[in-house]
């Protein structure tokens, strides 16, 4: 049975150079049964710090951990009861295939031929069903991968711990798995954590996403939820590709913002939980795809590169501010196309904008 | 808000909780490094330092008012600058010559083999060799038609510590050209520099702190070495090693030795401290490193490939030349007198010498095992664990190692020959300085291990179930196994055939082969000497074989990569 995972306040302090460094910075977040959710975040946000305290690796200077409404914060990592996945898979060298994912079946003390039953049965799961015999260094960084992946679900997990699990693979290979792993979890029903700094990753893959940074939480929350609604300034640049035009708030009605963009008056969906009063700074996120060419009533720029895609046309344009803002136009045969020194007006859909505070 | 150490001492506690198995392990090693390291080095302080209850000077300041002992001291120093410039050289040219010049393979083979016989010869080999063929009546100087050359003295010991020592430094310096990204001298070489500006400007650069190192390691084996100056350096080129042994075995007199004893630590710890905090924070080559293979070797001139090789032919077909001297002193009547071939000399080892070769292997088979597993534990724990105390551990570990090892038998005898103590005559004494002095080499190699083995990999253990000890046990042992295996054998090697700390504590009852090939040298048996010379390196030969093979075994499965990328 699925479990519920739950951390609350956990604060991890490092000493480093007679320095105290607040590797993780009061981290709250509560996983429901069968649930998947990612740390993303950049490196040395926190979130690999994070992972390894539920796992048992680190034991957190403050804070509660708790995995199915027990206290596991003091549990030795041999007794939670967690399946971890490394990065660099940690499989034993000295040992084939078979005994690796035996191995935690012998620590439990399972008879010979459940052993033999469950790593044949785990083997399948991952496919790699004639490998049993070979050795880790026979095997190539895809097969170790599924091996280091096989090894932790025979135990059948409470919690399935992953850090960053596919970044040594090439990127066709990291695709591929990323279904895989995302496939095995829905069908095995087990909670999940899962760290990446790719956000592709975290998009695709996960229930929820929580983006970390400098050790603090920056936002939790479902996929298109963390693209459309970003929180924080942080989180609209980190995921996905974002323009970040200023302005000045003139009026407020509601949720809405009349935003003043380079003279032009936008009303803009406010961020969720964010005050503004006339006259504010706010910054207007706006995603790439919404923000489009025009011959005339946007934002005045210049075209600085032209880039042809395939399926868009990618703009970048110099603005009056000075700034360059990213524009994709999907493409289309007979098209308007912009070249390069070309005056453009870039306009947006404001509904689908978002104004966050400066 | 956290106190400044409430993570630290939080982590402390739960390591022991989590590690139930850490604090008996420590407590023993500690205990153990007390008694044998520790204890013996503060009695030989109170010696010195303490008459009469009275902290005084006098002890020093008598072996220093003595002319004779201060010329000791110098030439100690000079002897030892000597071998390590000569043999730093050496050592490079042959490093050289491997890594650099392209040669067949199994010539590479051959010279790294002979190398290596004096690495496991007994001490007295080269000085035995070189007495037959450059001292009295010597066939070098018959051959060449010198009549009275006086061999004896800085020359003699200085030729045969060289011959000794620079094995060393070839294989400390073949490992750091090895490691030197060969992009780096090709880079070189694009930008228009010839090999010998490249040589100038890149490799050798380079490799300063191998020469470094090299140099160091050099000075103190010099230092400490007792065995050559004994045979070859006689009353006109006295040596701190020697004149200690004669101050306390011929005058009786054990606080003229601790005093000397201290005089030679001084600059053995020097050397020792230069060695761990200076060259050992030096080292641009990181041999874990992704390096480019190595492309095919350049030509690097023929007129110094030539000389490079010139050199190091000569200086092998030397060392080829006085081992066969060795086997040739065995099988004959009288060396230079009476050159009949006769198997007199292997019955007299086999019979007379039956005992110092039982107990000389018994030691050794205690010493080794014992001194291996010493080394996995005090390595583990030096690395993997983070626990007070742990640099101090490694430091007073490797602390016999480093000093001379007339001093660590100085130190024995002062320590071990009273109550609370008493070890004098035992077997135990000789294990436990054996032990303790040759168990660094060990300790070394499993860190150099687990350096290389990740913690994920023990990690992923513990979260599959298992508990500490079953982790230990199951993953990090398999896995230092070489290490621990190439450790025993270095340990194994010494305790056959080192004589400078035990020459003070054999007696009656436990003899060694090495003191045996002492007494022959001084009551001026050769032939004896030299039977007991090759039987004592076949011994080792066919030891090191065996823990060679069993090497190559445990390696064959985990070599490779596997799990590490």
């Amino acid at each position: 049975m699925a479990v519920t995972l739950e951390l609350s306040n956990v604060s991890k302090v490092f000493q480093k150079d007679r320095e105290q460094v607040r590797a993780v910075d009061s981290v709250s977040l509560s996983v429901a049964p069968g649930e998947m959710v990612t740390f993303l975040g950049p490196s040395g946000c926190g979130k690999t710090t994070t992972l390894r305290m539920v796992a048992g690796f680190e034991i957190p200077s403050e804070g509660q951990i708790t995995i199915d409404g027990r206290d596991v914060t003091n549990v030795p990592v041999n007794r939670r009861d967690i399946g971890f996945v490394f990065q660099n898979y940690a499989l034993f060298p000295h040992m084939s295939v078979f005994e690796n994912v035996a191995y935690g079946l012998r620590v439990k003390g399972d008879r010979e031929t459940e052993i033999r039953r469950k790593v044949r049965e785990g083997l399948d799961l991952v496919g790699l069903g004639k490998a049993e015999h070979r050795f880790p260094n026979q095997l190539s960084g895809g097969e170790q991968q599924r091996v280091a992946l096989a090894r932790v679900l025979v135990l059948q997990p409470r919690v399935l711990l992953m850090d960053e699990p596919l970044s040594n693979l090439d990127a066709k290979l990291r695709i591929h798995m990323r279904t895989e792993i995302r496939r095995i979890q829905k069908h095995l029903n087990v909670t999940c954590l899962y760290v990446t700094h790719d956000q592709g990753e975290a998009l695709t893959m996960s229930d929820r996403i929580m983006v970390m940074h400098r050790g603090k939480v920056e936002q939790v929350g479902a996929p298109m939820e963390i693209y459309s609604d970003p929180r924080s300034l942080f989180v609209a640049d980190f995921i996905g590709q974002a323009n970040i035009l200023p302005g000045e708030v003139r009026a407020v009605e509601g949720g809405t913002l009349s935003v003043d963009v380079a003279g032009h008056v936008f009303p803009v969906r406010a961020v969720k939980g964010g005050s503004f009063t006339t006259g504010d700074a706010a910054a207007v996120v706006v995603r790439p795809e919404n923000l489009l060419p025009s011959d005339g009533g946007g934002i005045p720029g210049t075209v600085e590169t032209a880039t042809f895609l395939g399926g868009r046309m990618e703009y970048e344009v110099l603005l009056a501010s000075g700034r360059t803002a990213l524009s994709f136009d999907p493409f289309l045969p007979g098209k308007r196309l912009w070249s390069e020194g070309e005056s453009v007006s870039l306009v947006f859909d404001p509904k689908i904008a978002v104004a966050l505070p400066m | 808000m956290t106190q400044p150490t409430a993570p630290h001492a939080t982590s402390k506690v739960s390591l022991l909780k989590r590690d139930p198995a850490l604090l008996p392990a420590l407590i023993a090693i500690w205990i153990s490094l007390a008694v044998f390291v520790l204890y013996p080095l503060f009695r030989l302080f109170l010696t010195t330092f303490v008459v009469e209850g009275q902290i005084s000077f006098t002890n020093l300041a008598v072996v220093l008012e003595s002319w004779y002992d201060r010329q000791a001291f110098v030439n100690s120093i000079w002897l030892a600058t000597a071998v390590s410039v000569a043999g730093t050289f050496l050592g490079y040219v042959y490093a050289f010559a491997v890594t650099r010049i392209p040669m067949p393979l199994w010539l590479k083979w051959f010279l790294g083999a002979v190398t290596t016989l004096p690495l496991i010869s007994p001490p007295f080999t080269s000085s035995i060799a070189l007495t037959l063929s450059l001292g009295p009546n010597g066939i070098l100087l018959k051959l060449l038609g010198i009549g009275n050359f006086n061999f004896y003295g800085f020359w003699g010991t200085w030729m045969s510590e060289t011959l000794t020592y620079f094995p060393v430094s070839f294989l400390t310096l073949a490992a750091v050209l090895t490691a030197i990204d060969p992009n780096l001298e090709d880079a070189g070489l694009s930008l228009g520099a010839s090999p010998g500006r490249v040589f100038r400007t890149v490799t050798l650069p380079l490799s300063v702190p191998g020469i470094a190192n090299s140099f160091l390691l050099l000075f103190a084996s010099s230092l400490a070495d007792f065995a050559t100056p004994l045979v070859l350096g006689g009353h006109s080129f006295p040596v701190l090693p020697t004149q200690a042994y004669l101050q306390i075995t011929g005058m009786y007199d054990l606080r003229g030795g601790a005093a000397l004893s201290f005089l030679l630590l001084l600059p053995a710890m020097a050397v020792y401290f230069l060695q761990r905090f200076w060259v050992g924070r030096k080292n641009y080559v990181t041999i874990s490193g992704k390096t480019g293979s190595r492309s095919g070797f350049k030509s690097k001139g023929k007129f110094a490939e030539g000389l490079v090789l010139a050199v190091c032919f000569s200086v092998t077909a030397f060392i080829l030349y006085l081992y066969s001297l060795i086997l040739l002193g065995a099988i004959v009547k009288v060396w230079g007198v009476d050159n009949t071939l006769t198997m007199e000399n292997f019955r007299y080892v086999f019979t007379h010498g039956k005992k110092a070769i039982i107990d000389t292997l018994t030691i050794a088979a205690v010493a080794t095992p014992l001194g291996g597993l010493m080394a996995v534990v005090i390595g583990y724990i030096a690395q993997r664990k983070r626990f007070f105390g742990n640099r101090a551990m490694e430091f007073f570990s490797m602390l016999n190692y480093a000093l001379p090892g007339t001093v660590v038998g100085i130190a024995y005898v002062i320590a071990f020959n009273e109550r609370p103590i008493l070890l004098t005559g035992t077997m135990t004494i000789l294990v436990a300085a054996y032990m303790f002095r040759y168990h660094a080499a060990g300790i070394r190699a499993v860190i150099a291990s687990l350096h290389q083995i990740d913690p994920s990999i023990e990690e992923a253990s513990s979260s599959l179930g298992a508990g500490a000890v079953r982790t230990f046990f199951r993953v990090t042992v398999p896995l230092m196994i070489p290490a621990v295996l190439m450790g025993m054998r270095y340990l194994f090697i010494h305790s056959m055939t080192a004589i400078s700390a035990t020459i003070f504590l054999v007696s009656v009852r436990w003899s060694l082969l090495t003191t045996r090939i002492l007494e022959c040298m001084t009551e001026l048996q050769f032939a004896q000497a030299c039977a007991f010379s090759v039987v004592l390196i076949l011994l080792v030969f066919a030891a090191t074989a065996v823990l060679m093979g069993l090497t190559r075994f445990a390696t064959r499965r985990i070599s490779g990569e596997g799990g590490r990328n």
